[in-house]
Formats: structure tokens, C-alpha cells, sequence
């Protein structure tokens, strides 16, 4: 069970393929169409009115550890962000309670600023490692968001319960909040509580979105692709079983018995 | 640039590393015996491959697998094998007898980080202190705090004396219920945000307000009874189990289908250092 | 009457926050008990749990502690009362989640044996092994052999101590344990494929509510026998055990009186609140 079964490995070659396959093909330049997110579409407008209104921002990536999926992606959002609020001149505030990201979050906005030729904007303090677990990281956040009288809230990555936590007391500072999850259980609270909600799997494609880089986007075009592998798959089991019984030769071939 | 290739590169090993641990077999394929086990003595472990009996000299190298009645493998000491178990035995490919140790190292390394968080507090609480910010007093209680904590720290596991005290004040009873007061705030702000945002403005939006108040009133004993009259398909407990057990797998299981497939792509992509603006202003 | 209707899409929070203060305290002071509806997913693990054999033990990985004890703390009482009534002996663990999850599960324990089972022995009828890290590997380990996982129990006696624990002395390995549920926050998904997925024993879950969303699919599959889900799941399987509602004192019986007057207050702050916002819309037409 530690180790990949033959459909396993089959399953990891054949998806892993076709996504380096087609980000080697957008890298050569045939670019892919991707569908309108609108909570990515409106990162730009909330560093945009952040900087009208000369407030901070803040950026919250999340409870996860660095190596999990939902805060790469959010580090990659964060990215963003940082350049957006350095060629703006406005600053952006990183909380975290996941002391590995401290660092990785300083050198994304330091090289963010350098890039926008604004280091002198630059300040290693507004990357905050404010607690060490969740629920007091959100309350020292909300009183963040409190004093430094913040514009624009962006959480992206991991969450637990603590995700009301945030933006509750954030909602009430009347700044403009985006969220983006991908885990599924907190996704009601961010919807009834922040103005945009990334759902799901299109947290990992914000980069992509974000950037329109060739690699992203290929990377996202290679994951429909074995996407629509996996449903006919599904559908292919679920007919066999339907009509030829559980112990067919094509469940065996998908090692589903057991 | 020499720097942001020696970052790729041990990115690379370290993920290539975990790759083969998990994709290589744990034992060389074309010197594993499988079958029945005969016998199983100090030194040799006799097998019965298809009909006929072969004796495997136990040599330290060899590891075995017993099947499961499920056909799942199960890694066992070849001592512990018994007549009648199915089991594999071969030679060991090596890479997953240093996982733990390769485990270790990593989370020794996440430990180390928990000092930079320190510093970096400690760094934001030194400015605000210094610059005599708004509060800055409470600053002060924070190195008083992180002193008192790590003092505290001291008494974990110990059965009795003053440190055990201060291990159980800090943590059992300060820091503990203060979490659960925290934990408790959710259903206050649950109830503003709900009250907030389910406006009935479209179809969707009045789809989801009513499936939601079949959900909260089928949890509850006022849904039973204010339904226990209605057909059993029109009871609220009972369309809220079909909310929940149908409709809703059917949405988690779409969505951990895309976010696995999404986790493959980004680890992909962060392993192969193809991943542009997190760590590399370009990419390699 | 529109103009002080539609006034009602802005009420102050804090009222909000009044509303739910005081449906969830009266219950604490003004006693009431409530019927239930059980579910599916509580029914089916009560109905598993009665189907034990007599020479088999069941395994409570009890790995929560006081940030969710207001629903975990039912949900391991009822199953507890059930076992030491059907004198079904079980052990108690805690993997992973959290080092406090064995004394919240002595607490529980020793509340049921003071008020209803004085009889019960440790040892005899249930040993607690308490705490230990290292997720699916220690589940492995402890299906394989459960001395490698645990050498002493939570009171630091050996596993091998046969008049201190002569219980462990007929618990070896997983082929001895007839269920797994574990209960906490957030139940270890890695007890379905490391657990189940390669020895077969049957797992249930007790979670948070919240949580349980993402479970249902499990119970579907049939890797899961059974759940409970937060106080609800905990006030069904006390119905299912006490089935006269004034015989029900359990923690989960207690706690799903002031969920249910909090679910009320927020479905008619919802009313309210969308009564208000029609209101607005039709002055404004």
C-alpha cells in the first residue's frame, strides 16, 4: 500500500505526461483559452482601490504547512499580489503562524519590489509570523486588520476553522475580501463572509490565471485533459459493474478489486 | 543564478528521492520468489512457486511481504512468516529502508524553523517597543510571555514539583480554555454572516438558502417535528440525508477529483522548478 | 410599514450575537429534552456495534480533547455505555491528532463507571494505551503487532501484564479488534486506506459537524461503517440506546437542545433578513 500498484503508476505516468506535454507545447507558443474566474479578476481591483484609499493591504496565506499544495498555490498568488502593490507603491502585510513561510513569503515580496524597481518600499517587518497556531493567528490578523485600518483582504490556501475567524472581524473593517480554498468544508464560510470566493481546484490554476504563463496554462490545459481521463474511467467502471458485475476484467484491470 | 540552480537541483533530489521510494518496488522484481510458505527456519525460508518447492537462503538483504486474504501486501519479518501464509520475498531495493531517516531530517529541519518565527516575532515586537508604537507595552508582554512559556515548557512530562505546576497553568489552564472560548466565538460570527449574506438576489442564491435550511432544520429535532406528519420523501431529516449522502458526495468527490489532479500538476511543476515567481524571478 | 421593514436587512450584529448568547445558555438553565430523528450513518454503527462477537475487542481512537469536546465528548460517551453494557471489552487510543485525547477519554470513562457501571474493571473491560505520533505507520503498526506500537499502557503498566491487563493478554494484533472508530475534530482519512484497505477491519468516525461533509462519500463506498456526526450523531445514538427520552442524560442529549435554539435564531435572522431586503426592493420600485 506504501508503494504505487501497476494502475497507480500507470495513472501517474499517463497524467504526468500530458501535463509536461502540454506545458511544453504552450511553451512554444500555442496558448490556451481559460475561463473567467471572477475572484481572480478582482485582485487587481481591490490592490487598485487599496492604493486609492492609501491603506495596506493584507495577505493571509493560510494554516497549511509550505510543502502543502493549497499554500504553493497561494504563494504563487501571493506573488501577485506583491508585484500589483509594488508597481501601485502600496504596502502588503503577510500574517502567518507557519514559521517556514516566512522567508519564502520575504523573498516573494522583497524580489516582487526589487522587480518593480521599488525596494526602498520594502519592509521585512510586514511579513509577520504572529502565533503559533490558527486561532490565535486570526485574532492577532483581525487586530492587524484594526489598527493598521487595512483596504483589502486576500486569503488564500489552507483553512480550518479559523477561516470565519478571519473574515468576519475583516468584513467589519469594510475592506474588500477575496478568498480561495481548497478545502471543501470551509468554502460556505468564505462565501458568506468575503466578497469573492476561489473555489476549489481554481486555487491552483490562479497562478496560471494570474501570470497567463505558458507553463501555467499548459500545466492547466494537461490537467483537463487527464481530468476527462479519470470520468471515463469512472464511467467505464461504473458500466462494466452495472453490466457485466463486480468481478469483470475491466475492474481487475483498474485494480479496483480487492 | 548559482544560487537559484542549487535550490533547483536540490528541490529536484529531494523530490526524486520520494518519487522512486514510491514508485520502485520494495524488493528487485525478477528476484522475488512469491508463493506459499512451507517452512521457515534460522536460516532458510522454503516456498512453494507454483507447484514446486524452493528454498530461499536467508541472507540479511531479503525482505518479505505477506499477502492479505484482500491480496493487500503487508511487510513482515520473515521470522514472523508462518506455514500456509502467501508472502514475496526478495532482495530489498534499499530506497525505503531510509525513509524514516529522510522523514527525520525533514522534520528536523521544519523544527529549525520555528526559531525564525521566533526571530521574526521578536524582531516586530523589538521595532514596536523602540519606536514607542501605539501599545507597544503590549509588546513587552510578549517577550515576558514567551520567557514565562518556555519556562512553563520545562514541566512537560513531569509528574509533580513546581515546573509541573506552571506546565499545567500555562497550558491546561490558560492556554487550553482560551482556545475553546476562541473555538466558541465561531457560532456568534456564523450567525452575522449567514444573516449577512443569504439574501435571496437569484435562482441559485434561493436554491442554496433552501437546501441550507433543509440541512440546519433536518439536523435538529424541530425538523422532525415539524414534518413528522408528511410523507416519509417530504420529512426535512430525511431530504436532508439525501442533501448530504447525494448530493453533496457527489460535490466532494468532483472536487477532490480536480484538486488531486491539480496536486499532481503543482507538485510537478514545483519539483521540476517549472513554477515561475515563488522562488525564481524566471524560469530555469 | 415597508420603510421599518426593510430596516430589518441591517440589524445591529450584536443583537445577533444576544440571540444566539441566549438560546445557547437557556437551555443549560431551563432543563429540556428533545426527540430525535436517527440517522442512517448512527443507526448503522449502533446496529454493527450489537453484532460484536463475544471473543473479539473493540478500538476507540479517542484523539480530541477540550477545543472540540463539545462534540466529541458525546460522541465517545454513548459508544463507551454501549460497550460496557453489551460487556464488550475496547481499548482506547490516540494517534496523532492530539497528546490530550487519553485523559479527556479517562474522564468520560470514569464518569460512566461512577454513575452507571460501577462493576467494570480496567484491565478487564477496557485499558487505555494512551498517546502516540506517527500517523498511518503507527496504524500499521499497530494492525500488525500492537506491542511494537505499545509497550505500556496509560497508567505505565506492560502490555504483557497479565494481572494488571489480562485483557491485552488476548489482544495481539489486529485480527483481535473487530471496529475502529475514531473519534476527533477531524478524523485520519488514513484509516481507510492503510487500516481498512489492507486488513479489512471496519472503521467508523465521530466527527465535528462541519466536518462530516466530506465523509458521507466514505459511508457510500462502505469504507466506513458508521458515523457520528457532531452532538446530533451523539443525541441519536443516546436514543438509540436509552429509547424512553426522559431515561437520555447523555452529553449529546444535553448539547443538541442549544444547537437546535441556535439553528432557529440564525434560519429567522435569515428570514429576517431577507424579509427586510424585499421590503427595500419593493420601496424602491
Amino acid at each position: 500500500m506504501e508503494h504505487a500498484s501497476a494502475p497507480i503508476l500507470v495513472a501517474i505516468a499517463l497524467f504526468s505526461s500530458l501535463i509536461l506535454w502540454n506545458i511544453f507545447t504552450a511553451r512554444r507558443g500555442k496558448a490556451g483559452f481559460i475561463r473567467r474566474i471572477p475572484g481572480l479578476n478582482e485582485i487587481d481591483e481591490a490592490i487598485g482601490r487599496a492604493t486609492e484609499m492609501g491603506r495596506p493591504m493584507v495577505f493571509h496565506p493560510g494554516v497549511g504547512e509550505v510543502q502543502n499544495v493549497g499554500t504553493l498555490a497561494a504563494l504563487g498568488v501571493l506573488g501577485h499580489v506583491a508585484r500589483k502593490a509594488a508597481q501601485m507603491g502600496t504596502r502588503v502585510i503577510v500574517t502567518t503562524a507557519i514559521p517556514v513561510v516566512v522567508p519564502v513569503a520575504e523573498d516573494i515580496v522583497k524580489q516582487a519590489y526589487m522587480q518593480a524597481g521599488r525596494p526602498e518600499l520594502f519592509n521585512s517587518e510586514d511579513i509577520r509570523f504572529l502565533a503559533a497556531s490558527g486561532d490565535q493567528l486570526a485574532l492577532a490578523t483581525a487586530n492587524v486588520m484594526e489598527r493598521e485600518k487595512t483596504a483589502a483582504h486576500f486569503f488564500f490556501g489552507m483553512y480550518d476553522y479559523t477561516s470565519l475567524l478571519l473574515t468576519e472581524p475583516g468584513q467589519r473593517t469594510g475592506a474588500i475580501q477575496i478568498a480561495g480554498t481548497d478545502q471543501y468544508f470551509q468554502v460556505p464560510f468564505f462565501i458568506a463572509s468575503c466578497d469573492y470566493t476561489v473555489i476549489g481546484e481554481e486555487l491552483y490554476a490562479a497562478s496560471a490565471y494570474l501570470t497567463r504563463e505558458p507553463t501555467m496554462l499548459g500545466s492547466l490545459i494537461g490537467q483537463d485533459y487527464s481530468k476527462i481521463i479519470v470520468l471515463a474511467v469512472i464511467l467505464l467502471g461504473a458500466l462494466s459493474v452495472t453490466f457485466l458485475g463486480s468481478q469483470n476484467p475491466i475492474v481487475q484491470i483498474l485494480g479496483a478489486t480487492r | 543564478m548559482t544560487k537559484r540552480r542549487f535550490i533547483a537541483l536540490v528541490t529536484f533530489l529531494a523530490g526524486l528521492y520520494y518519487f522512486l521510494e514510491f514508485v520502485v518496488p520494495p524488493t528487485v522484481p525478477w528476484r522475488t520468489l512469491r508463493g506459499e510458505v512451507v517452512s521457515v527456519s534460522d536460516t532458510t525460508l522454503t516456498l512453494l512457486v507454483d507447484g514446486a518447492e524452493r528454498q530461499v537462503t536467508l541472507l540479511p538483504n531479503l525482505i518479505a511481504y505477506r499477502e492479505r486474504p484482500n491480496g493487500a501486501p503487508e511487510r513482515v519479518e520473515i521470522q514472523q512468516l508462518r506455514p500456509g501464509d502467501r508472502a514475496s520475498v526478495g532482495p530489498s531495493t534499499y530506497l525505503s529502508d531510509y525513509i524514516t531517516s529522510v522523514n527525520n531530517f525533514f522534520i528536523v529541519l521544519g523544527s529549525m524553523a520555528w526559531g525564525m518565527g521566533l526571530i521574526s516575532l521578536a524582531m516586530v515586537h523589538s521595532g514596536n517597543i523602540r519606536r514607542r508604537r501605539p501599545e507597544w507595552y503590549g509588546s513587552v508582554l510578549f517577550f515576558i510571555a514567551v520567557a514565562g512559556g518556555m519556562v512553563a515548557g520545562l514541566g512537560y512530562g513531569r509528574e509533580s514539583g513546581w515546573l509541573k505546576e506552571a506546565n499545567d497553568v500555562v497550558f491546561n489552564y490558560l492556554l487550553r480554555p482560551m482556545s475553546s472560548t476562541v473555538f466558541s466565538l465561531l457560532a456568534f460570527h456564523m450567525a452575522t454572516a449567514s444573516y449577512r449574506a443569504f439574501r435571496i438576489k437569484s435562482g441559485e442564491a434561493a436554491l442554496m438558502m433552501a437546501s441550507a435550511f433543509v440541512v440546519m432544520l433536518g439536523q435538529i429535532p424541530i425538523g422532525m417535528w415539524l414534518t413528522h406528519g408528511l410523507p416519509s420523501f417530504l420529512q426535512l431529516p430525511v431530504m436532508a440525508q439525501w442533501v448530504l449522502y447525494i448530493a453533496n458526495s457527489a460535490a466532494v468527490r468532483g472536487m477532490w477529483f480536480g484538486m488531486m489532479v491539480g496536486a499532481i500538476a503543482v507538485g510537478l511543476r514545483f519539483w521540476l522548478s517549472l513554477e515561475r515567481g515563488a522562488f525564481f524571478d524566471r524560469e530555469l | 410599514m415597508a420603510e421599518w421593514l426593510s430596516k430589518l436587512q441591517t440589524i445591529d450584529r450584536r443583537w445577533i450575537y444576544l440571540s444566539i448568547w441566549i438560546a445557547c445558555a437557556l437551555p443549560f438553565v431551563v432543563n429540556i429534552k428533545l426527540p430525535v430523528y436517527v440517522s442512517p450513518e448512527t443507526r448503522r454503527l449502533y446496529d454493527f456495534i450489537e453484532q460484536c462477537p463475544p471473543d473479539k475487542v473493540v478500538m476507540v481512537d479517542s484523539a480530541w480533547d477540550a477545543g472540540s469536546q463539545g462534540e466529541n465528548w458525546g460522541q465517545v460517551e454513548v459508544v463507551f455505555e454501549h460497550l460496557f453494557r453489551k460487556r464488550i471489552p475496547f481499548i482506547v487510543t490516540a494517534v496523532e491528532v492530539t497528546p490530550l485525547g487519553p485523559q479527556f477519554a479517562d474522564k468520560v470513562i470514569e464518569k460512566l463507571v461512577r454513575e452507571k457501571f460501577p462493576d467494570r474493571k480496567y484491565g478487564v473491560d477496557w485499558v487505555n494505551l494512551g498517546y502516540t505520533k506517527g500517523g498511518w505507520q503507527a496504524m500499521q503498526q499497530i494492525a500488525k503487532d500492537i506491542r511494537q506500537q505499545y509497550r505500556k499502557d496509560s497508567r505505565g503498566y506492560s502490555l504483557d501484564d497479565a494481572e494488571k491487563l489480562p485483557l491485552m493478554q488476548r489482544v495481539r494484533n489486529i485480527e483481535d479488534i473487530y471496529l475502529i472508530y475514531s473519534v476527533t475534530y477531524s478524523p485520519l482519512e488514513d484509516w481507510i486506506p492503510f487500516v481498512h484497505g489492507m486488513y479489512g477491519t471496519p472503521i467508523a468516525f465521530g466527527c465535528a459537524g462541519i466536518q462530516s461533509t466530506t465523509y458521507y462519500r466514505y459511508l457510500l463506498s462502505r469504507q466506513l461503517v458508521g458515523m457520528l456526526v457532531g452532538v446530533r450523531g451523539a443525541a441519536e445514538y443516546d436514543a438509540l440506546l436509552h429509547p424512553d427520552l426522559r431515561d437520555r442524560n447523555s452529553m449529546g442529549t444535553k448539547l443538541i437542545v442549544p444547537q437546535a435554539f441556535g439553528h432557529l435564531v440564525i434560519i429567522v435572522a435569515v428570514v429576517l433578513g431577507n424579509v427586510g431586503y424585499f421590503a427595500a426592493r419593493r420601496r424602491r420600485s
